[in-house]
């Protein structure tokens, strides 16, 4: 039986939650209907066998569907994992649950006043996905929480911390407000990368960060929360699974946001940001989520040719006011300003000395920067770290500056020694341009590598530097002296004010790189030929007019024209920097052409 | 049988990354897909319009150049080998480690790529436009096998070829770009059967492609159109993938056109697949199998099984107690035999 001979059936698909991709695929896998924005599916389709997928992040689940009458059916969930101990996670557990929900009122480590009154708090609760996980490793080894400047604030030292057997190891205590940063050493497995990321301490809340640990912790899938000292008062009377309160619902909204953040999928923006209008704007984490992903989704709609509504420009306007008023200082937000141009209109650059809580508002920041370096003043903290920055997770974070090397930490002492890797991207990108004969502006070199235009300059003036030093000729080095001395080069040292001492530096850079490449592969045929060419214009212009590398010796020169050879030997000396190449007659006699001539010369070692 | 002489593909693998993590599976992928461009039930391409490109080291290679000194060969083909016939569609397909810049942009990796060489990649994007800018073709098919994660900052050269001016043509170029993951996700590799019986590492997008070109998505008149391989590879890379305890989405954009609905290849839909169903020795009484219509296919009592039906696949049965009992649904692939094991 045909497709058109079995009957049609209604089949409306409802989904558990917001924000699921949902396929519905028939006996086939042919997919015969997609959810909508909101996931849910109403479709007239032929009488049969049907699975409907629904999907979040990577994970997806199947609901077959006998579809031999209309039906209405409620797609699962795909299972959700958090480092968060939120409910309904697969990931949560009560033996890490309500340690969790304890240590949020209750620190562990006395309070620091690093800078004011120490009135924002830090939990940082580090756990393994289950206690059967768990194997005994020192959760929190090689990490500790410091200032910008590097002084430490707490080293995780066994009186600030508690750990357990179920697998979990936690720090909470009053700090002062301020940006710090987290930092771990990266000695924890074969695999673990030395990383910092900035921890934001505002007055009045408490910032928790929840990480997952399995063989080091799992930064990437790291959860960061902002609850209010009024909701962790309360905690102690409520449960932490009852979703309807305001700091547990946050929390799963945010786990959303994140997932979304990371994934693209821009359609959980509304939810987001309806999730921060009803936190009255109170939730910073929430609120910048939700501005990421208001407004990746209008930028998507843009590059689509959606028009823009006066109700979209209203909402960002209206996000973005909040913000500022919330967090007036942060650089996300700045960040999300610069996004919101093409809405709110272009603004004044404006220098920005922090560092965004998130990787998008960090890239963004350093695109406008390759425009204008106003936005990222040098000594700032994005320009500082922006060739170090990982990109491997929403939240902005970098390798540490100047990493301990020890025997514990081998990564450290294999990044210590790699070459720049900014060096290399420069010189790649200018060699490119080069064999595309094409101009490479500064703006579309620092944003090709897409770190700090002082990045790009250090780099730029670190590698003439050590190409005026003494060095073994080497590929590398004949290229990278080539790349230097070009003229995309030297217009790109002129506009992005490099400085190389004397002007003619990297002309001269150049020909060292010629005459190494001479003197490391022997002479080149072709400058030889190219030399001999020139030599012997003047003879082609009285006698044929016309010369090539099958030229007749003979149609230049008579043989029995002693005195012309002895004039052209005096010439062809000149002509190869006052080389003798004591070409004899018999010597002449035995070429015929002037590429067997080129040969010759080339056989002598000269060029 | 009549070979697409108008068709031309450049079909890159990188498995040696001595400074990265080295692959085990894409060289064979590529060998997998070249083997198909130039079957007669395949791509039918000749021979001569075929580039495959598979690294080796030391030293490490291909480099940037040479993929260019590929394309430009095959560029130059293009106009000798397509006297009286049209120039129709090009394929490229890469297989090797990839990192994704942004939704629109890959960096696909060449052999040197390391931490500190962030840059020895292609840009996928500049090659897009480079092929498409050419106007040669009406049809392009990117081919993806790669990661799109991001971990640090980097990105891809862009070719160093360049076409002074857009070509004639170049406004009826439509694209076909399929991803073996979602941006920011990984793509993975897994040891399946080969036609020795024994096992080789491959990439679950391209097992998922090959397994479509070969005949488990063509259509009963023969080939696979670009619709339906969009909608085989979505739904069976994941499948794969989950087979291995492992997450992977493709992602395929099919901007060909709708009308002409293009198709890849001759093959025609895969044969028959013999399924086994075993009843668990606690299971009796009166069972109903159907297919994907829910056309009764067998009933009886389960004391009778195992039974053997023959399906086409890959499709779904059901197997239900009548006349309101538990039911399974099942996916068949489209093996030559399959065991289901059923217990109510």
């Amino acid at each position: 039986m045909s497709n058109s001979d079995r009957p049609l059936h209604t089949l409306t698909v409802r989904v558990p939650e917001p924000g699921l991709e949902v396929l519905v695929l028939d006996a086939e896998d042919r997919i015969v209907a997609r959810g909508g924005e909101r996931g849910e599916v109403t479709a007239s389709l032929p009488h049969g066998l049907y699975v409907v997928r629904t999907r979040r992040g990577g994970a997806f689940v199947e609901t077959p569907v006998r579809l031999d009458a209309s039906r209405s059916v409620v797609a699962e969930a795909p299972p959700r994992s958090s480092a968060a101990t939120v409910p309904g996670a697969r990931t949560t557990h009560e033996y890490y649950t309500y340690p969790a929900w304890h240590l949020s009122q209750h620190p562990t480590a006395a309070a620091a006043d690093w800078s004011g009154p120490a009135d924002a708090s830090l939990l940082l609760f580090v756990r393994a996905p289950e206690r059967e996980a768990f194997t005994g490793a020192d959760q929190l080894a090689g990490l500790r929480l410091c200032t910008p400047e590097g002084a430490t604030v707490a080293a995780f030292a066994d009186d600030e911390v508690q750990r357990h057997a179920d697998g979990w190891s936690a720090y909470s205590a009053m700090l002062s407000p301020g940006l710090l940063v987290l930092e771990d050493e990266g000695v924890q497995s074969g695999h673990a990368l030395p990383r910092q990321f900035p921890v934001p301490l505002w007055p009045g809340r408490q910032t928790q960060l929840f990480v997952m640990h399995h063989g080091r912790p799992l930064w990437e899938g790291m959860h960061m929360a902002a609850v209010s000292m009024h909701a962790l008062a309360t905690r102690d009377r409520r449960s932490p699974y009852d979703s309807g309160a305001k700091d547990v619902r946050a929390a799963l909204e945010i786990d959303a946001g994140l997932l979304a953040l990371q994934n693209g999928a821009t359609e959980a923006a509304p939810r987001l940001v309806e999730a921060f209008l009803q936190s009255k704007f109170e939730n910073p984490v929430l609120g910048l989520l939700g501005g990421y992903l208001l407004l990746l989704r209008a930028q998507s709609a843009r590059a689509r040719g959606a028009p823009a509504s006066s109700a979209e420009r209203e909402q960002i306007g209206m996000v973005l006011d909040n913000l500022s008023q919330l967090i007036p200082d942060s650089a996300d937000v700045i960040a999300l300003r610069l996004m919101a141009e093409p809405w709110l209109g272009p603004q004044a650059p404006r220098p920005v000395t922090g560092i965004p809580l998130f990787r998008h508002g960090a890239e963004v920041l350093l695109r406008a920067a390759a425009g204008d370096a106003t936005w990222l003043p040098e000594g700032g903290w994005l320009d500082a770290v922006s060739e170090r920055l990982y990109a491997d997770t929403v939240w902005t974070s970098w390798a540490p500056p100047k990493l301990r090397v020890s025997l514990e930490n081998p990564a450290a002492a294999s990044l210590s020694a790699a070459p720049d890797w900014v060096e290399v991207a420069v010189i790649d990108a200018i060699a490119a341009a080069e064999r595309r004969e094409s101009p490479l502006a500064s703006d579309e070199l620092v944003r090709s590598i897409g770190v700090s235009p002082r990045a790009v300059r250090e780099a730029m003036g670190r590698l003439v530097a050590r190409a005026t030093e003494p060095a073994e000729i080497s590929q590398t080095m004949i290229r990278t002296s080539r790349v230097l001395g070009s003229p995309t080069t030297r217009d790109l040292v002129r506009t992005m004010g490099v400085h190389v001492g004397d002007d003619g530096l990297l002309e001269r850079l150049r020909a060292q790189a010629e005459a190494a490449a001479v003197s490391a592969t022997g002479p080149n045929i072709h400058h030889v030929y190219a030399t001999l060419k020139k030599t012997l214009a003047g003879y082609a212009d009285q006698q044929t007019g016309r010369i090539s590398a099958d030229t007749v010796l003979d149609d230049l020169l008579r043989p029995e024209d002693a005195e012309a050879r002895r004039r052209l030997r005096r010439r062809l000396a000149r002509g190869y920097g006052g080389v003798d190449l004591t070409l004899s007659a018999e010597d002449l006699d035995g070429v015929d052409t002037l590429r067997d001539m080129a040969r010759l010369i080339k056989d002598r070692g000269v060029e | 049988m009549t070979s697409n002489a108008g068709h031309f593909a450049l079909v890159v693998g990188v498995d040696h990354y001595p400074d990265f993590r080295p692959l085990k599976g894409a060289c064979n992928d590529a060998r997998a897909f070249a083997q198909w461009l130039g079957h007669p039930d395949g791509g039918a391409l000749p021979a001569a319009n075929i580039a495959c490109v598979l690294s080796s080291d030391p030293p490490p290679k291909p480099i940037h150049e040479e993929i260019d000194d590929a394309l430009q060969a095959l560029k130059r083909k293009v106009r000798e080998a397509t006297i009286g016939v049209e120039a129709r569609r090009f394929y490229f397909y890469f297989s090797g480690h990839g990192l994704g810049i942004d939704n629109r942009s890959t960096a696909l990796c060449l052999p040197r790529w390391s931490h500190e060489r962030r840059m020895a990649a292609l840009d996928f994007e500049s090659y897009v436009r480079l092929i498409m800018g050419w106007g040669l073709f009406a049809e392009t098919v990117f081919l993806l096998d790669c990661c799109r994660v991001r971990l640090i900052s980097g990105g891809g050269l862009a070719s160093s070829l360049a076409s002074a001016a857009p070509g004639d043509e170049t406004s009826k170029s439509r694209s076909f770009i399929a991803y073996a993951a979602e941006f920011t996700q990984a793509a993975w590799e897994g040891a399946i059967a080969d036609d020795a019986g024994g096992e080789e590492v491959r990439g679950h997008f391209t097992t998922a492609l090959i397994a479509a070109l070969s005949g488990a998505a063509a259509e009963p008149s023969g080939g696979v159109t670009a619709a339906r391989l969009k909608d085989y590879i979505e739904t069976q890379t994941p499948l794969i993938a989950r087979a291995k305890n492992q997450y992977q989405n493709a992602e395929v954009d099919n901007g060909l056109s709708a009308l002409s609905n293009p198709v890849f290849g001759r093959a025609r839909p895969t044969g028959t697949c013999e399924v086994v169903i075993h009843f668990a020795p606690t299971t009796h009484g009166e069972v109903v199998v159907e297919d994907g219509q829910l056309n009764e296919l067998r009933r009886g009592d389960a004391s009778s099984g195992p039974w053997r039906i023959a399906v086409r696949g890959p499709t779904r049965l059901a197997v239900r107690r009548p006349p309101d009992g538990p039911e399974i649904s099942v996916r068949v692939g489209a093996e030559s035999t399959e065991d289901l094991h059923v217990e109510f």
